[in-house]
């Protein structure tokens, strides 16, 4: 298992890589000192409050992949379902409530991860990546076709509503709303995959026979593990369209999925830091190309395949090389060497 | 009402025909790289393409579906050996991660060289026209499609069942190692097979392009509906994917006479029974052919 090299790997270079990891003791408080500061610097609001929309995105589909093995390609299936709710609940609900809005997102995108995850989980590894691939696959051809409900291609727009009564619709308010649900959502899972939970994950991740052997239910633990990340996921979503204030039919579709996976993998799976990392590159190449050149994704897949060919633990690793390199050149060597 | 009927279930035949070639492919490959190749739709889509060109420079139909599937093919081999086998040592996961990568290359190739927009061909002359089977008429182009591909999958079949080749094959699937032990280079015969079952699915989307649109995003709903015959039939099998090809054909072209809005949506609910009672497919786990 090469997840599992990759964590043999970061413990071995624990004591090389010493400046980043003194800064990533600090690194949740600078992550979020930077998000803060950063619209002061860069006024970009839209493009930040996506990254950091994208960011949860990533941390939550890394809490399966990184963290207990199980890729799913198919997590635009909780994107997607969290924007169309969030645009059907501002849109019918008798309330203007941001939270009571964001609340019925969780509890669909969560109840629809308990679904899918409830069928996919009878199958392993690349079956099951094939497999959520198809049920998200379904949603988008559901949504393309009950068109009252969803506009079908035409999308949905709505409007933002207000958070506690305070109005939302200055982008800059709205971007630190979004902060603060990210941060949120940052501590919970930084802390879940620290707790005995966490540890039965990682247990499922290395070696799920053994996991089960030693008395665990794996496929609860496997299930409960799709439902915090398809909630977390739909959390995105919701937010995401209400950033927009406009739900639209891409966010169903595979390539979804697909960004999801490559942000995470570009960015350093299993490590939390890296899946952000991933977002704020692909988003902000997005930016950079994607006004010139219409096929901007060419570069991505490009740099994707080169990730996974060479650099599995994406850029959260090359840093690390770096920083040890920097550090300590003798033991960093050995340590390229290792890889 | 039976006209209706029968006329549909012709339909469903067609679909169907070209999902068992697809199914073969990504069968063959599964069988003997043990990966699942998410570049199959990609491959697909470029098979059409391909053949589209060759067909306007050379004016034979023909010459557009063999051409396009001996270069799908060769581009296949040079995937395999090329990005895939540095691979094989590593978690599968990263296979499906490459291709995955490797397909939304080439999507976006595809749309850089021949364009977004839709396109559509006709039939080549000798294949238009109707036959009349006496309670209904069928295009002739959607019957030779039927026997066509009947003809290719009894072929391949044969070729597993009572060659030498294949009988190397199948042992190879069971067993590499020894396979290896007895003097056989097994790495390259794994190499063609990938190319083989790409340029499957290069002949399957040649043959469907006088019927649908062709455009670069074609590939995506194929590969996820050879998703759900592989499921079905169970993965790596030859009789699961002739089974599940026909059936998610002939469903879905069959509910499209009551519902033609959900005739896409109603194969997944088989998929969810079949994940719940059958996991392992009709025919998982019973070898290759």
């Amino acid at each position: 298992m090469p997840v599992e090299k990759l964590a043999r790997q970061e413990e071995a270079r624990a004591g090389v890589a010493a400046p980043l990891q003194r800064a990533s003791a600090y690194g949740v408080w600078l992550l979020l000192l930077a998000f803060v500061l950063v619209p002061f610097v860069v006024p970009r609001t839209m493009l930040l409050a996506q990254i950091v929309i994208f960011a949860l995105f990533a941390i939550a589909f890394d809490l399966l992949f990184g963290h207990t093995g199980i890729l799913s390609f198919g997590h635009a299936a909780y994107l997607g379902v969290g924007a169309y709710t969030a645009a059907l609940f501002v849109t019918y609900a008798p309330v203007d409530s941001m939270l009571l809005t964001l609340a019925a997102v969780l509890v669909v995108s969560a109840a629809l991860a308990a679904l899918i995850g409830f069928f996919s989980i009878q199958l392993r590894g690349i079956y099951l990546a094939m497999v959520t691939l198809a049920f998200a696959q379904v949603l988008f051809f559901i949504a393309n076709q009950v068109e009252t409900l969803t506009g079908g291609e035409d999308g949905l727009p709505f409007w933002r509503p207000a958070l506690l009564g305070w109005d939302m619709n200055d982008n800059l308010a709205f971007y630190f709303f979004v902060l603060a649900v990210f941060a949120v959502s940052f501590a919970f899972l930084h802390r879940l995959v620290r707790t005995p939970f966490g540890s039965v994950l990682h247990a499922i991740r290395e070696n799920e026979e053994r996991a089960r052997m030693v008395g665990y239910n794996t496929q609860v633990y496997k299930l409960c593990c799709f439902v915090i990340s398809g909630a977390l996921s739909g959390l995105a979503g919701g937010l995401f369209a209400m950033l927009l204030r406009f739900s639209y039919l891409d966010l169903l579709y595979w390539t979804t999925s697909g960004d999801v996976v490559m942000m995470t993998l570009i960015g350093g799976m299993g490590s939390l830091f890296g899946p952000v990392l991933g977002a704020a590159f692909m988003l902000t190449l997005q930016d950079l190309f994607s006004a010139y050149w219409d096929r901007w994704r060419l570069i991505v897949g490009v740099i994707f395949i080169l990730v996974v060919l060479f650099l599995k633990g994406g850029i959260w690793q090359g840093l690390q090389l770096l920083a040890g390199r920097l550090g300590r050149p003798q033991e960093a060597e050995s340590a390229a060497v290792a890889d | 009402m039976l006209e209706l009927l029968v006329s549909q279930a012709l339909n469903g035949l067609v679909t169907g025909m070209s999902l068992v070639l697809v199914a073969v492919g990504l069968s063959i490959i599964f069988g003997m790289l043990r990966i699942i190749n998410f570049a199959h739709g990609v491959f697909y889509a470029l098979g059409v393409y391909l053949a589209y060109s060759l067909t306007q420079a050379t004016g034979s139909f023909f010459l557009g579906l063999v051409g396009s599937a001996l270069l799908t093919g060769l581009l296949g081999i040079v995937v395999e050996a090329g990005l895939l086998r540095p691979l094989y040592s590593e978690d599968p996961h990263y296979h499906l991660l490459l291709l995955f990568g490797l397909a939304l290359i080439f999507e976006e190739g595809i749309a850089i060289v021949w364009g977004l927009e839709g396109r559509t061909t006709h039939p080549p002359a000798l294949l238009q026209g109707t036959v009349d089977l006496g309670f209904t008429k069928v295009a002739l182009y959607r019957l030779f499609l039927i026997a066509f591909t009947a003809v290719l999958v009894l072929l391949i079949w044969l070729f597993l069942r009572t060659t030498k080749y294949g009988a190397i094959l199948r042992a190879g699937v069971e067993w590499p190692e020894m396979v290896e032990c007895l003097g056989i280079n097994i790495r390259r015969l794994f190499t063609a097979g990938y190319g083989v079952g790409v340029a499957l699915a290069a002949v399957a989307g040649t043959l469907m392009t006088p019927l649908v649109t062709i455009e670069p995003l074609m590939g995506n709903s194929i590969l996820v509906e050879s998703f759900v015959v592989v499921v079905l039939g169970g993965l790596g099998n030859f009789r699961g994917a002739l089974f599940g090809g026909l059936f998610v054909g002939l469903v879905m072209n069959l509910t499209a006479i009551v519902s033609p809005e959900f005739s896409n949506t109603v194969i997944f609910v088989f998929m969810a029974a079949f994940l719940l009672l059958k996991p392992e497919g009709l025919f998982g786990g019973k070898g290759v052919v």
